[in-house]
């Protein structure tokens, strides 16, 4: 009798299902290990020498499917890169105001003193403008300062921003006092004034001993008292005359002022 | 005779090929398209082999691929009874379909490939009037 078609089908299948069952359970019990190590040995050759020659040609797929995806990632690095060097130059900057606010902290001004770092953002002769304004609390008159060391006054505020006059601009005149290193007390007092951007001590009486070296500090009066302006570079003295005079030396130099501090209350 | 060691040499070319580089199965579509030619006792027979090949080159579990191919000719062999398996549609949604599920996980990577290559071969079959099933003996 012969067997339906569909029946014939049939049969094959499960033929071939039972020899696939019969497989998965030598294979998992390791009894046909030996076969396999004896045919996968010329497989695994065979199969090196495919995986060598596919190299080429994934190189050729991967330059055209991926040029779009590299542009892409080209761009997206090189934007990382420069926001990277505006992260990197803020940090630059903080850590130049923090090596500031160090020597500040350091610098023997009363503590009863608030200060207000600010960054020089300007320069001319005899001026300096800064970063923080009326905004941040300045005030016309306030004083600037760097260390122990006196900068120059506010002398215009603006909402963001404020001018300052350096010791060196010719408007300004300060009342000193001078003090002789080694030594207590001060040897004499004048007015420091600048003469072509030259810091010039002047009014010193001829009785008074000024000798080079010796330390012009502030008096007081309209300024914050005994902070370091700069130090006698060369007396100029005419015994005929009442006053003598004095080239002063600033004890920083004004142009590479990056970061100053506004004394906001004392 | 030579057809068929023609056929033999192409799955096992084939299997090697997917065990080094090739990243999707095409082996189920060699399967699914060889019981499409061939007789029932033959796309069995392919079934069975393309699995065993597949199962040495990768280094599985022998047999298991070769469960899974078979499960998808008798599949097909049952659809075929009364629908065209060659249209593209059927063929582009079985090639997907085994695609997503052959790795036991959804994978929809492979789905979309074997259903898109799928429905090519379909209108291939279509455009090309390739004879079907049983007109074509190994």
């Amino acid at each position: 009798m012969k067997i339906p078609k569909g029946k014939r089908e049939f049969k094959w299948f499960w033929g071939w299902v039972i020899g696939g069952f019969l497989l998965v359970f030598l294979d998992w019990r390791g009894w046909l290990r030996p076969v396999r190590q004896l045919i996968e040995k010329p497989i695994l050759v065979m199969e090196e020498k495919i995986f060598l020659c596919r190299w080429p040609l994934e190189q050729v797929s991967l330059y055209f499917s991926s040029k779009k995806k590299m542009k892409e990632e080209i761009e997206k690095l090189e934007a990382q890169v420069r926001n990277l060097a505006v992260d990197q130059n803020k940090l630059a900057e903080c850590l130049e105001e923090n090596k500031h606010i160090r020597r500040l902290l350091g610098a023997p001004l009363p503590s009863s003193w608030k200060f207000l770092p600010a960054r020089v953002v300007g320069r001319k002769e005899g001026i300096i403008r800064i970063d923080k304004g009326e905004k941040s609390g300045v005030k016309m008159g306030m004083s600037v300062v760097s260390e122990n060391i006196l900068i120059g006054r506010i002398k215009a505020v603006e909402e963001g921003m404020s001018i300052v006059y350096l010791p060196t601009n010719e408007e300004e005149k300060i009342p000193v006092l001078v003090r002789r290193v080694g030594k207590e007390g001060f040897q004499a007092q004048g007015m420091l004034v600048s003469v072509g951007g030259q810091l010039v001590l002047e009014r010193v009486l001829q009785t008074e001993d000024i000798q080079t070296g010796d330390l012009v500090v502030s008096k007081g009066e309209e300024w914050l008292p005994y902070l370091l302006i700069g130090k006698i570079e060369e007396v100029l003295s005419k015994p005929a005359e009442v006053y003598q005079k004095a080239k002063v030396k600033p004890l920083v130099e004004y142009d590479n002022l990056r970061i100053v501090f506004v004394v906001i209350s004392n | 005779m030579k057809i068929c060691l023609a056929i033999l040499l192409l799955i096992f070319l084939l299997s090697l090929i997917q065990a080094t580089f090739l990243p999707f199965n095409l082996m189920v579509l060699v399967v699914l398209l060889g019981n499409v030619f061939c007789s029932a006792n033959q796309g069995f027979f392919l079934a069975f082999l393309g699995g065993l090949f597949l199962d040495l080159a990768t280094g599985g579990l022998l047999g298991i691929s070769s469960l899974k191919l078979l499960l998808i000719s008798l599949f097909l062999r049952l659809y075929s009874r009364r629908f065209d398996p060659t249209h593209p549609v059927f063929l582009g949604m079985m090639g997907g379909l085994v695609g997503f599920l052959w790795e036991g996980r959804p994978d929809w990577k492979e789905a979309f490939f074997l259903g898109v290559m799928g429905f090519i071969c379909g209108l291939l079959l279509r455009f090309l009037s390739i004879p079907q099933q049983g007109k074509i003996k190994i």
